[in-house]
């Protein structure tokens, strides 16, 4: 008789449901579900409800607020064009230039309008470090800075990090093996600290950050920015 | 009889094998208790916006800049002109590079005393239903004075230091590589944590951004997955949760980049609603 019920039953959907195994099965899927609503409820229905207009919708107590009254449109208009001014005059109205070193690229601006971009290289942001505790990080200086002097036919004069980068013995302070003439190009202007704009023989590396934390332009760019900008001119870098 | 007895009682063992006390128990207890966590998720964050309104509105420095009529369109949105400016002039002072939010224009300018660095066109942005709704008071309380960023987190470095190790001599140098890898593909996305309360998401877009696309995506959620793990353990022994007004960019990804890396730790922002 027993076989006979188990036979008649594991027939129907009702018997192959009964079987332990789809018991299980019901119960996973359960759960997932559970989790997948769970889910649902904190992922999309809170952030909904939380964009609901009618909860921002909020009307303080007018008891309690000041009782100042909004300038007139005429007064807001004469404060935002004496502000308007002021910043505009913070904008230095001759030469100036702008580097992006994130993008290795400048902007020459004349009279608040822009005259020249292109391609230049800045700070490779590389690291060097020594056996010792000695390290130089190659990173363009970032602010407003300025053209502290203008030379032609510079002769770079090589720093320590630059025989230290090579693997070779660092000569004493006045050594002509420290310098180096034509690898600068045909002009440089200083922006201190060491920090010159100058030019490349490496020019297919322009637009990408390779350098020391020079800033090496193309003898076009370089001429250009050389004749536009006196001494003083700012030098914004980001 | 014997035979029906015999009958009922296979039965009685068939039925007592498709038993499992343990497996329906949680079958039950465990959707219960996830939609009623769920619900009660749901309902506190609603509650947490209402009280975050709340007080808003009874800090000292809404209230002393509320007033009794609400201006009209117009003049709001001169009020809001002279706000921004204001804050942006006050930013001029200080000597580190600044952002300028203009969401009206849909405009991101880096500023440095004044001059404007770089200028960036906002692909999208996407406010917190909040800002839609404020009052001149509470309009000031955010965007009447510059925001200072308490924490930054992005995808990318903010000073992508490559630490090379000096060669001891020539021969060391001439084997080692000298090229940099300036085509590397990296998904830009931050996050600044303003001192007003506000959260500025930055999302950096590109064409060739879909194999970073999960990098950014990963990014998103983490951040995520952290304060929910924060809200559920508040709304689960039934304290409203903290809620933070959320402002959300869409740039491009190489003007993302250079905003990201210009601005300083704890940069100072102005936003123009």
């Amino acid at each position: 008789m027993s076989e006979k019920i188990e036979k008649s039953e594991g027939g129907t959907l009702k018997g192959i449901l009964a079987k332990p195994v789809w018991g299980w099965f019901g119960f996973v899927a359960l759960m997932f579900v559970a989790a997948a609503l769970f889910l649902w409820l904190i992922f999309t229905v809170t952030p909904w409800m939380k964009s609901r207009a009618s909860f921002y919708k909020f009307t303080p107590d007018t008891n309690q607020v000041a009782m100042g009254s909004v300038p007139s449109d005429e007064e807001l208009r004469v404060d935002i064009g004496r502000l308007q001014h002021k910043i505009d005059r913070l904008t230095p109205g001759g030469v100036y230039l702008i580097v992006n070193t994130t993008d290795n690229t400048f902007e020459l601006y004349q009279n608040k309008k822009l005259i020249r971009n292109g391609l230049c290289s800045t700070g490779s942001y590389i690291k060097l470090e020594t056996d010792g505790e000695k390290h130089w990080v190659f990173e363009t200086p970032k602010g407003a800075l300025s053209i502290k002097g203008k030379i032609t036919d510079p002769v770079w004069r090589k720093p320590d990090w630059a025989f230290v980068e090579e693997g070779l013995p660092i000569p004493v302070a006045d050594d002509p093996s420290r310098y180096e003439y034509g690898v600068l190009g045909d002009y440089a202007l200083a922006l201190g600290h060491g920090y010159l704009i100058h030019g490349t023989l490496y020019k297919r590396f322009l637009g990408q950050p390779v350098t020391h934390g020079c800033i090496r332009m193309n003898d076009e760019d370089l001429e250009a920015v050389y004749k536009t900008l006196p001494i003083g001119a700012k030098v914004f870098i980001y | 009889m014997l035979k029906f007895l015999f009958t009922k009682m296979d039965l009685q063992k068939y039925s007592q094998r498709k038993k499992h006390p343990v497996r329906n128990f949680f079958a039950v207890v465990v959707p219960v208790v996830l939609l009623l966590i769920g619900i009660q998720y749901a309902v506190l964050s609603v509650l947490a916006v209402r009280r975050y309104q709340k007080n808003l509105y009874k800090s000292e420095d809404v209230m002393l800049l509320s007033v009794a009529q609400e201006p009209n369109d117009s003049t709001f949105s001169l009020y809001k002109d002279k706000t921004w400016l204001e804050s942006r002039f006050q930013i001029t002072k200080t000597d580190s590079i600044s952002l300028s939010v203009n969401l009206r224009d849909s405009v991101l300018q880096l500023e440095l005393k004044g001059v404007v660095l770089k200028s960036s066109k906002m692909i999208d942005f996407k406010i917190d239903e909040l800002f839609k709704h404020l009052k001149l008071g509470a309009y000031h309380h955010y965007f009447g004075e510059p925001a200072l960023g308490e924490s930054l987190l992005a995808t990318i470095e903010k000073e992508p230091l490559i630490v090379k190790k000096a060669p001891r001599d020539s021969v060391e140098f001439a084997n080692q590589s000298h090229v940099i890898d300036s085509t590397k593909q990296e998904a830009v996305h931050w996050l600044v944590e303003l001192d007003n309360d506000i959260s500025l998401k930055i999302e950096g877009v590109d064409q060739n951004t879909s194999g970073d696309w999960l990098d950014g995506k990963q990014f998103w959620w983490k951040q995520d997955l952290e304060r929910l793990k924060t809200d559920l353990s508040k709304t689960f022994f039934f304290e409203v949760p903290d809620y933070k007004p959320e402002l959300t960019i869409i740039l491009n990804e190489s003007d993302a980049k250079a905003i990201f890396r210009a601005l300083p730790m704890k940069p100072q922002i102005c936003i123009r609603l």
